[in-house]
């Protein structure tokens, strides 16, 4: 520590000080009259009105386009003044997807906000020849080619992420900390979903160093994913401890869940679910991203955005994880639930 | 009257000219009272700004110092309470865990005993990720830590999602003031960002927060945050850094602030940990009070302007339209519309001008009318002289050809077309440089000879014209200078008859100068002859003469009267024969005798001639009248032998008059001198006048009149040596006249 400055008067100093003051006040009159003086500058601003084409993949993801709208509007994009959203939700329809976004880009709106991934990836592919700018949420950048970097995504996307390693590897810790005697974990998913190699290969490293084993039940629809929990049904033992649904528009769509709920409560088994609506009986535990921070972050990249930054040089943002406890199903299965984990979570259902 | 100025003005007008400067003169004032007063507001404002902008940073940084605070204090309100190194693993862990959950800006927390070793952790994160955390702990931060300070780690950014990060570790004591151990907390400053986004800064200004490396760790574009670049392009963060403790009270800086706008910023470090909180408002709502005060004082200016144009426009108007008008109708009255008169109004010394100008036009047009008068007689003097000029050209035999400095052809007239078989149109479209025939007659060197030297250049000389005539032409090349340019004359006459006659001239002087050659043999063989003949005649003559005396005085005896009669027959004839010879050797001899040129008085030799012819006879019976007489030049010797010859004649022939009358006199030219001299003798036919000049040519019998026959033609053969002419005029018994000539000059033989 070199102590406090001491202070001296210096004349030479002072004069120094009073020239620079006269120099900047020039400066800022020259600044003044030049600002003044521009054209345009007494000219009536034309406002505007930004078109953004939203797509939610699934019914589950309403709260990033509430995030998204609440922000913009804090951002100064009123609705209706200054923009206007085209906001499209469907339900697990990969041929929908790309008809929409094809929509979004011929109607050549002023960005396209995506979320999950296959919309995401459908957006990148759609928009490529374009200068329409993509910004994604709730999308998994790791074993898909949606970015370049974190840091630098490249061409005409950025968003934020769905943390997939680190979600996938908290998910498991969080199942096998709540309950402990799982040891065979059935997980399904949707084997042509952009996100599932890389989901998978997490899982894979996440067990290695547990005594778990993985009953895989890779799907192309719900109608294989029943059939296959039908022959588990038919069978003596249905060969597992828990579910562990993956975080993809099939698993996680309404179907699917009418189709595991009873099987999982029939059966007495913990589910760590991925959606919502998997928090309303059967499911255990939900670590999911916040939707509403996930829409504020995208938001604030949109408006970067439309003040001529390069989508491609705006980083990838990370959400806020959530955890959501089901006290209740925790009780049912005669789970006792860490009071740390309860202290951390985000909500408990009870 | 023209009474309406025109519309179009110039910009040097007068109108404009007053005008603009009348503008000039109010929008500069306004503009330096308009600066000045902007200049105090911009002073006022600065002070204003800074002091705000000081304030508004200190707040902010007291709310980010109460986001480090308040996790501090959450830490110890636990410690407090708890007691983590003490508790058993399990309560630990559920400590920590509960501090997750009451904190979400907590990622990781973990618990160390005194003796630095962690007894319980709790994270976020699964176990797997690769942790960064605990390497933040190091041996350098403890007894910092036993001191019972706190401790914040510099930030670093986490490597999977870019976020900043910082390390808390915060002592446990007990009771008794003894070091237990630690509790470090891993937090995610992200956090901050929504603490941070929320500070106003005015209406549109934000609010960051750098570490003392300038790396952003919270600001509302959390795209800036995560690329985790430095900020220190930014001036109030390289100032922060390089002097991070230091506050600038009261003083604003403008710069170009994170969004790369022109913002006035002020910064406040925070004590601890070690960084900053910048606030930055844009420039232009900072100094909007300034910019609607100088948008005002410029619309003032404009609307001072404008009226300053109307004013200046009306004041210019009333003072530049009659100068117009005035102008106008100099204009107009020198386009030819003489009789206008200017509008008289306007200001008093305006329209005094206008009435002077009228008078001074109404002078002038009186002055015009007469020099118009002159001008039309003087153009019409110099058309009928270029009238008569083109007269006397066309009517002149000779050709007349002008050309230009480029060689051109300008001028030429009649004559030289007819000279050169051609039309004038045809030559006055020839150019001299490129007149074939000029080139290759030599004519084209004289010309340009005499164009370029400027000298007058004569040839004559034979050719064929580009117009296919063959002639003789004399050709004149002159320079002159008309109208700044240099010409050539050309004069041309055609030589071909002119050198034919020259031609026949010369042949026949050839032909003449050979019978001249000719002749003049002829005449010195004859007189060689005459010579010869009349000098060896002399010696027989002289023999007969001789013997014939000897006969007479030595043989008178011998001889009868015939016989002597004979003899003086013979003797006479020889006398006679021998004066014959002497006559002629005379006449001979004239044309060889060298002739000696003197001044003679002529009276005198008269007189002496006549006296020595007339010593033995009655000279009082001749009556003799002798007129003036002017001196001659010529050879003495001969001239007196013309008039010996004359005179004598007349006495001669005048002798049988009863009372002879001669008379001698001149008649003078200005040439000559012609003598003459008449008497009243026996005269001549003038049919043979011719003859009287012949050699022994005679009009009378020698009976009659004695003589040779040869005065006449000695007098004429002096007379024609001396350049003369002589000549006789008489009648039979009427008397004669001769007149000769001298000339004045006198002719060298």
């Amino acid at each position: 520590m070199s102590g406090f400055p001491v202070h001296r008067y210096n004349p030479l100093a002072k004069n120094q000080k009073t020239q620079d003051r006269k120099r900047r006040r020039w400066g800022l009159l020259l600044i003044l009259l030049a600002i003044c003086l521009q054209p345009g500058s007494c000219a009536p601003k034309i406002t505007k009105v930004y078109r953004v084409g939203i797509l939610s993949g699934i019914d589950s993801f309403v709260e990033i386009t509430k995030g998204y709208k609440e922000k913009m509007t804090a951002l100064g994009y009123i609705e209706g003044q200054n923009i206007e959203y085209d906001y499209w939700k469907l339900n697990n329809d990969p041929l929908e997807e790309q008809r929409v976004i094809k929509k979004f880009v011929d109607e050549k709106v002023d960005l396209i906000l995506t979320f999950p991934t296959r919309p995401s990836l459908a957006a990148k592919m759609a928009t490529q020849e374009t200068n329409i700018p993509v910004v994604f949420a709730n999308a998994g950048i790791e074993g898909t080619d949606l970015v370049n970097s974190l840091r630098e995504p490249g061409g005409n996307i950025s968003g934020v992420r769905y943390p997939i390693p680190e979600i996938t590897f908290k998910r498991l810790e969080l199942l096998l900390e709540m309950a402990p005697k799982v040891k065979t974990l059935y997980i399904t998913y949707d084997c042509t979903y952009p996100t599932y190699r890389a989901t998978l290969k997490a899982l894979h490293m996440a067990v290695l160093d547990k005594n778990l084993v993985l009953v895989e039940a890779p799907v192309t629809s719900v109608e294989e994913l029943k059939a296959d929990l039908d022959r588990r049904e038919k069978m003596i033992e249905i060969g597992m401890d828990a579910i562990f649904i993956m975080p993809d528009l099939l698993t996680g769509s309404d179907a699917a869940w009418e189709v595991i709920q009873p099987f999982a409560l029939k059966h007495n088994l913990p589910v760590a679910g991925t959606m919502d609506i998997h928090m309303n009986k059967a499911g255990l535990f939900l670590l999911v991203a916040d939707y509403l921070d996930e829409g504020e972050l995208a938001a604030t990249i949109s408006d970067k955005i439309f003040n001529g930054a390069p989508p491609g040089s705006i980083p990838v943002a990370s959400p806020y994880l959530n955890l959501i406890i089901n006290y209740q199903r925790a009780q049912e299965l005669g789970l006792t639930i860490p009071e740390g984990l309860l202290k951390q979570a985000y909500q408990v259902i009870h | 009257m023209v009474t309406k100025a025109k519309e179009t003005r110039t910009a040097r007008s007068l109108y404009t000219t007053l005008t603009f400067a009348f503008v000039v003169l109010s929008v500069v004032a306004l503009l330096f009272s308009g600066v000045l007063q902007l200049i105090s507001n911009l002073q006022t404002q600065e002070t204003v700004i800074s002091g705000y902008q000081q304030l508004i940073a200190q707040q902010a940084a007291v709310s980010v110092s109460n986001f480090i605070q308040e996790k501090f204090r959450v830490l110890e309100t636990a410690i407090w309470l708890t007691d983590p190194v003490t508790q058993s693993k399990e309560d630990q862990k559920v400590i920590l865990e509960s501090l997750l959950g009451l904190q979400p800006a907590f990622r990781q927390l973990v618990v160390f005993d005194s003796q630095n070793k962690a007894l319980a952790q709790a994270s976020r994160l699964p176990r797997q990720t690769p942790d960064p955390f605990l390497k933040m702990v190091s041996e350098d931060i403890l007894p910092q830590i036993q001191e019972g300070k706190q401790y914040i780690s510099p930030v670093y950014l986490d490597p999977n999602t870019n976020e900043p990060l910082i390390v808390m570790a915060t002592p446990v004591f007990d009771v008794f003031d003894e070091y237990q151990g630690l509790i470090l907390a891993e937090a995610n400053l992200k956090f901050m960002w929504d603490l941070v986004e929320n500070l106003k800064v005015g209406k549109s200004g934000h609010a960051y927060v750098v570490d003392r490396s300038g790396s952003l760790l919270a600001y509302a574009d959390i795209a800036l945050v995560l690329k985790g670049e430095s900020m220190n392009r930014i001036k109030l963060v390289r100032d922060f850094m390089n002097n991070p403790s230091s506050i600038r009270p009261n003083e604003a800086s403008t710069y170009r602030g994170i969004t790369g706008n022109l913002v006035v910023g002020s910064y406040v470090p925070l004590q601890m940990p070690d960084w900053a909180v910048i606030t930055e408002l844009p420039w232009e709502e900072a100094y909007q009070s300034v910019m609607i005060n100088s948008a005002l004082a410029i619309l003032i200016t404009i609307a001072v302007a404008l009226l300053a144009v109307l004013v200046a426009s009306t004041l210019a108007r009333r003072l530049a339209v009659p100068l117009e008008n005035l102008m106008e109708t100099a204009t107009q009255i020198s386009e030819g519309n003489r009789e206008l008169q200017a509008e008289v109004s306007g200001p008093t010394e305006v329209a005094s001008l206008a009435l002077a100008f009228n008078n001074m036009t109404s002078q002038l047009r009186q002055t015009l009318a007469n020099l118009e008068q002159k001008v039309a007689e003087r153009t019409q003097q110099l058309q009928d002289t270029l009238k008569f000029q083109e007269e006397i050209l066309s009517s002149s035999a000779t050709g007349i050809v002008a050309y230009d400095d480029t060689g051109q052809c300008v001028l030429v007239n009649e004559a030289t077309a007819k000279l050169v078989n051609a039309t004038t149109k045809q030559l006055l479209a020839q150019n001299y440089h490129h007149i074939e025939s000029w080139k290759k007659s030599g004519l084209y060197e004289s010309a340009l000879e005499a164009f370029n030297q400027r000298k007058e250049i004569e040839k004559e000389i034979f050719m064929t014209t580009s117009f296919g005539k063959d002639a003789w032409f004399n050709c004149r090349f002159t320079s002159f200078e008309s109208g700044g340019r240099r010409h050539l004359l050309l004069t041309v006459n055609d030589m071909t008859d002119h050198k034919r006659i020259e031609q026949e001239i010369l042949n026949l002087n050839q032909k003449l100068r050979v019978q001249a050659t000719n002749l003049s043999v002829a005449n010195k063989e004859l007189e060689a002859f005459s010579y010869s003949v009349s000098h060896d005649l002399r010696a027989p003559l002289r023999a007969i003469n001789g013997f014939t005396n000897i006969l007479l005085e030595d043989y008178a005896i011998n001889l009868d009267e015939v016989g002597k009669r004979v003899c003086n027959i013979i003797r006479e004839n020889t006398q006679r024969m021998s004066q014959l010879i002497d006559d002629l050797l005379s006449f001979s001899r004239l044309s060889r005798t060298e002739m000696q040129t003197f001044p003679i008085d002529i009276a005198d030799l008269v007189n002496s001639v006549f006296r020595e012819l007339t010593a033995h006879l009655d000279q009082l019976r001749i009556h003799l009248k002798i007129d003036t007489l002017p001196d001659a030049m010529g050879d003495p010797m001969l001239i007196h032998q013309v008039w010996t010859n004359l005179i004598s004649n007349a006495i001669k022939f005048s002798a049988k008059r009863e009372q002879p009358y001669i008379e001698i006199g001149s008649q003078s030219t200005e040439t000559e001198v012609v003598y003459y001299i008449k008497d009243n003798g026996a005269g001549f036919d003038m049919q043979y006048a011719e003859k009287l000049f012949g050699v022994f040519q005679r009009l009378h019998s020698e009976q009659e009149f004695e003589g040779t026959g040869v005065g006449l033609a000695i007098v004429q053969r002096i007379i024609h040596r001396h350049g003369g002419r002589i000549w006789g005029e008489g009648n039979v018994d009427q008397g004669a006249t001769f007149y000769f000539s001298l000339p004045k000059k006198a002719i060298q033989s």
